[in-house]
């Protein structure tokens, strides 16, 4: 059992690419954290670092106590779980699980005792005799598991171990490796692409991108305060909708204006727009106008009359009035989902906005309808794929901790 | 910091491949050395090498044997469109359920695995000019057939036929097969839905798919033709007359009956020289194909 | 086993003739042919192109086998009896042999199509059937062979093992093929493994030389080679790479070995590079992970190359001719090669037909036992690679 600690991680390829930018994180003892983030993030690179399996080119990484950049894999004291499992396909389940403690010199009736407990554990008891090639494909990535608890190391790393399950199947997985961690309370590092796994899975999470760290933090502060535009659309199925446009103050009320920043132009004559002071900048077109909540205006102030990105989830659209503002949006698709349904809307700017509601019959595709928008749940960003959540700029800035 | 690194790799990588690259230096890379040097040298096995320069290439270009077993090579090469169609046929009767595919396959490969001696004496007899199976057949329809190996105009034939039969049942099927069996059977599947016959399938599917091990196929024809020696040795010894003596012959009998070292390296260099540009152009167009390089 | 000549006068005339080998084996070919070109399936051009390759093919093979049975002058007439039989319509025996021969294909078919439309195992029935068939043919044939005087085998084969010296040739083959493919395929492995599974500067380049060689004609080497080793002696082991076959071992091992790395690179690299990793997590070294996981692992390319230098080696009479003078330390195919040079004037032909079968049964039993492996391992290796 032991922390691990990444300090200014590099990795730079040959050829110049960066794929992982000098990340830190401090993973604590008996932690599960999930890296997530889409291909290319560098989140694969920064574990195949901690586990040796890639040169680290500038940072140290330390497990326990011990700097580990110039130890071997095997010295490292940590077990992996690959994608495609990596099962040696000449050896049974048992001598699949039993190698690594050969290897180390483990006397057999210690390594016989663990791989039986370990097979209990993760019930393949009866395909001890069984080769990988023999193995459903979820009974493959058990065998894939019990080779590494057998180790009984100080940090387990999963390389995106459910990806080549079945959606179903994926699912149960998921559980039982939360419970078994549970169990064991070892030290984990998890990669995966998938919101949905990181979520379910992680203590903490950790999104990447382009070889940055964007947040790290428990599932639940992700998604109610991502720190930017990525995180915000990353997290969260279907993804959070997000409009351009405008702040502005009409009648000393600061209002969002939906509308695209390079049509904008100021305002000359009165006569145009008379709820507009002349001189301000103004957007042609037909965009909707939401104002912008009390506990929001203080950090706002300063981008009246700016672009901002409006963040709206979809599920923080509704079909019923809460006490809350309205747009008007064209329905296109209805796609029922048992106990919710997802509606695909379009605004006169913007053709693709999800909302997603509790089960209603009798919508009529292609109608006009009211979305009722949860006001106490948007987000403001910055423009740009990675523009800050201008919603929590008055809070303590978010530390990547 | 790279350089330790580059040390620590190499000192992993280093007892693997040690052994191999000895053998290679000492077995391949010297040879090649040592025959470059000497095709500059004359040399006779007895008396000490004398370096003459340039004059083993100068004597070459005005060699007329030289030239001729450069013809001969290159003729007895035209069998191999031949070969190509008849193992492209064959091996589109092994992709397709054939009762007996596997039972019989040892058959079909029979003139690969067939050692080079025994092929040669069994295809002298074929072709022996009184009793062999040639004309005795030809004899009961009362031609007389011609002494094969032994008459000027018919022994190159006569090895163009023997190479035919011998590529068919060899390596060029087995990569037509498995070109062939590359080819996802989707793409039947949507022509035979599109409406395409047997013929249409072949011509508008299989075909332009085979390209890349077509022209596969016609490379190491050609640089296998340039290597041609075997057979000839064995069968005929070059003759009658020098006819059959190919260039990989021309060389072996320099050296070894009339001992020019130094003049059996220099045409040895310039056969090197066409293998290796016939390799690089067809390393060129794999690349350009691209998806060719599965055969390689 | 030695047959009462006065035998023979007991067995009728049509006897003889329909058992005639070299009538027997023409005719049941072209019956295979034919029927199998009647059937009704849509393959019949591929039918009948396989049909008539594996006709040659037998008819070569069964030739030279039973011409080593013969006398020489058997040998001299037997193709022109046979082919006077052949087409000899007017004669009931002739037309006998035809409608016995053809009457043995159309079981064959027949019981190809009715087993085949079995959902299982009717494949295998049928190879079943066609072996039985085959080798009640085969015993038809060697009993017709010899009511025809085929019976000479023994003095072929004994003359061919002792005077011309097979036998000592066939120990010498063995141990030099099997010495030089051991080592070929060890060495080839630790070097693909190092070359497609380590990272190390220079790793690629020296890849593409490997390769490159490749396209070195043998004549380039075999000159330079030669004398290089005539003048190579290591006194202290009274060791020369010249008539000894451990140094031909060596020349064999070492020049096979670029063509088998670049087979194998294929299939190395068909070789998922996490089990690499998992094993170096699992506490391997380079060496460990090469030898438990990737040697292991490539069994079935090793055999595939490992084959394929058998045969290579086995028939490579080139390099032997120059390496070896020693009539004690010669191979199968240069003995064969100077059978060949003096048969040509002694005419011995039933001898040099045994040798033949000889040289030729070890690898044909090899690729027919192993022939799975090296489809397998070929198409692993160079095509999905």
């Amino acid at each position: 059992m032991a922390q691990v600690l990444l300090e200014k991680i590099t990795k730079i390829y040959p050829g110049g690419v960066k794929a992982v930018d000098a990340i830190d994180l401090h993973i604590a003892d008996k932690e599960f954290i999930v890296l997530v983030g889409p291909s290319g993030c560098g989140k694969s690179t920064t574990l195949r670092m901690v586990a040796g399996l890639e040169e680290i080119t500038d940072g140290t990484i330390r497990i326990g106590d011990r700097v580990v950049n110039s130890v071997p894999p095997k010295d490292r004291n940590i077990a992996m779980v690959f994608q495609n499992y990596a099962l040696y396909p000449h050896m049974t389940v048992y001598k699949n699980m039993a190698f690594g403690l050969k290897l180390r010199k483990v006397p057999k009736n210690v390594i016989d005792q663990r791989v039986m407990e370990a097979a209990k554990i993760l019930a393949i008891e009866h395909l001890l005799d069984r080769k990988p090639k023999a193995l459903s494909g979820g009974q493959r990535q058990r065998v894939a598991v019990g080779r590494a608890i057998v180790r009984e190391p100080a940090a387990f790393l999963f390389d995106e171990p459910l990806s080549n399950l079945d959606a179903k199947l994926r699912v149960t997985t998921r559980a039982e490796l939360k419970r078994l961690h549970h169990r064991l309370k070892t030290t984990t590092i998890y990669v995966t692409h998938d919101q949905e796994e990181a979520m379910t899975l992680g203590d903490r999470i950790v999104i990447m991108k382009d070889g940055i760290i964007q947040q790290a933090d428990t599932p639940l502060v992700t998604y109610q305060k991502p720190v930017n535009r990525f995180v915000a659309g990353f997290i969260g199925m279907p993804p959070m909708n997000f409009f351009d446009g405008l702040l502005k103050m009409v009648n000393g009320a600061m209002v969002f204006e939906e509308g695209k920043l390079e049509d904008a132009k100021v305002v000359t004559k009165r006569a145009d727009e008379p709820q507009v002071a002349i001189g301000q900048v103004t957007l042609p077109g037909n965009g909707f106008t939401i104002p912008v909540p009390e506990q929001l205006r203080a950090c706002l102030g300063a981008k009246v009359g700016k672009h901002v990105v409006l963040g709206i989830r979809p599920e923080h659209l509704s079909l019923t009035d809460h006490g809350g503002e309205s747009i008007n949006v064209k329905l296109n698709v209805v796609e029922p989902l048992g106990n919710d349904m997802d509606l695909y809307l379009e605004t006169v700017l913007h053709p693709h906005v999800v909302a997603r509601v509790e089960a209603h019959a009798g919508l009529e595709v292609s109608s006009q309808v009211k979305m009722f928008v949860d006001l106490k749940k948007i987000h403001f960003f910055e423009p740009g794929e990675t523009g800050v959540n201008l919603s929590l700029v008055s809070e303590k800035p978010h530390a990547a901790a | 910091m790279p350089r330790r690194n580059a040390l620590k790799e190499w000192s992993a990588a280093a007892p693997f491949l040690a052994p191999n690259f000895l053998g290679f230096l000492l077995f391949t890379l010297m040879p090649v050395g040592v025959s470059m040097v000497l095709s500059f040298y004359q040399y006779d096995n007895i008396t000490p090498a004398k370096f003459v320069g340039t004059a083993n290439y100068h004597r070459l270009i005005v060699d007329p044997k030289f030239w001729a077993s450069l013809a001969n090579t290159l003729i007895m090469m035209l069998g191999l469109p031949l070969t190509m169609f008849g193992a492209l046929l064959l091996a589109l009767a092994l992709n397709s359920k054939v009762y007996g595919r596997i039972a019989l396959r040892t058959i079909y490969y029979l003139p690969s695995i067939s050692p080079l001696i025994a092929v040669a004496v069994v295809w002298m007899w074929i072709y022996n000019a009184d009793q062999g199976i040639f004309n005795s057949a030809l004899a009961r329809i009362g031609i007389r057939g011609p002494n094969w190996l032994g008459d000027i105009s018919w022994a190159k034939p006569a090895f163009i036929f023997m190479g035919i039969w011998s590529g068919i049942g060899g390596f060029t099927m087995l990569l037509y097969l498995a070109a062939l069996q590359d080819i996802p059977r989707s793409y039947y599947e949507a022509a035979h839905l599109d409406g395409a016959g047997a013929w249409q399938r072949f011509w508008y599917i299989t075909w332009p798919l085979l390209g890349p091990v077509n022209f596969f196929i016609i490379v190491m024809g050609i640089i296998g033709g340039f290597q041609a020696f075997d057979w000839q040795y064995v069968m005929t010894g070059g003759g009658p007359a020098g006819s059959t003596t190919t260039i990989g012959l021309y060389i072996y009998n320099n050296a070894f009956s009339y001992s020019k070292m130094g003049y059996a390296s220099a045409v040895a260099w310039v056969l090197f020289i066409i293998i290796f540009a016939l390799t690089l152009l067809q390393w060129r167009m794999r690349q350009r194909f691209g998806g060719a390089a599965q055969y390689e | 086993m030695h047959w009462d000549p006065n035998i023979l006068a007991t067995v009728p005339e049509k006897i003889i003739r329909i058992a005639n080998p070299f009538t027997f084996i023409a005719w049941f070919t072209i019956g295979v042919v034919i029927l199998v070109a009647w059937d009704r399936t849509r393959l019949k051009i591929l039918y009948a192109v396989k049909s008539l390759w594996v006709g040659f093919s037998i008819l070569a093979m069964l030739w030279v086998i039973i011409s080593s049975m013969g006398t020489s002058k058997d040998f001299v007439q037997v193709p022109e009896k046979a082919l006077m039989q052949f087409f000899d319509y007017h004669n009931p025996a002739t037309m006998t042999a035809m409608a016995v021969c053809l009457a043995c294909c159309g079981g064959i078919v027949a019981l190809a199509v009715m087993l085949a439309r079995r959902p299982t195992g009717g494949e295998y029935s049928f190879y079943a059937g066609q072996g039985l068939l085959g080798a009640l043919g085969l015993g038809a044939l060697l009993a017709g062979a010899h009511f025809n005087g085929f019976d000479h085998w023994r003095e072929n084969y004994i003359r061919a093992w002792t005077i011309a010296r097979m036998g000592d040739y066939m120990i010498n083959s063995v141990l030099i093929s099997v010495g030089s493919v051991g080592l070929i395929t060890l060495l080839s492995a630790m070097a693909t493994y190092a070359l497609t599974k380590l990272e190390f500067p220079g790793r690629d380049s020296m890849l593409y030389l490997f390769v490159a060689s490749l396209a070195i004609p043998t004549q380039l080497i075999l000159v330079p080679l030669f004398l290089m080793m005539r003048n190579w002696h290591v006194a202290a082991l009274n060791f020369s790479f010249m008539d000894s076959r451990f140094g031909l071992i060596i020349i064999y091992a070492a020049l096979s070995l670029p063509f088998t790395i670049f087979l194998l690179s294929g299939f190395f690299r068909s070789l998922p590079s996490e089990l690499g990793e998992a094993a170096a997590i699992d506490g391997c070294g380079e060496f460990t992970t090469f030898s438990r996981i990737y040697f292991p692992l490539a069994a079935p390319g090793l055999t595939t190359a490992a084959i394929f230098n058998f045969i290579g080696i086995w028939n490579e009479y080139n390099f032997a001719l120059v390496f070896i003078t020693n009539p004690d330390l010669k191979t199968l195919p240069v003995g064969l090669y100077y059978l060949v040079v003096t048969q040509q004037y002694a005419a011995e032909w039933p001898a040099l037909f045994a040798g033949i079968v000889i040289l030729f049964v070890p690898t044909f039993l090899i690729f027919l036992i192993l022939q799975r492996q090296i489809i397998a391992g070929l198409t692993l290796g160079s095509v999905k690679g």
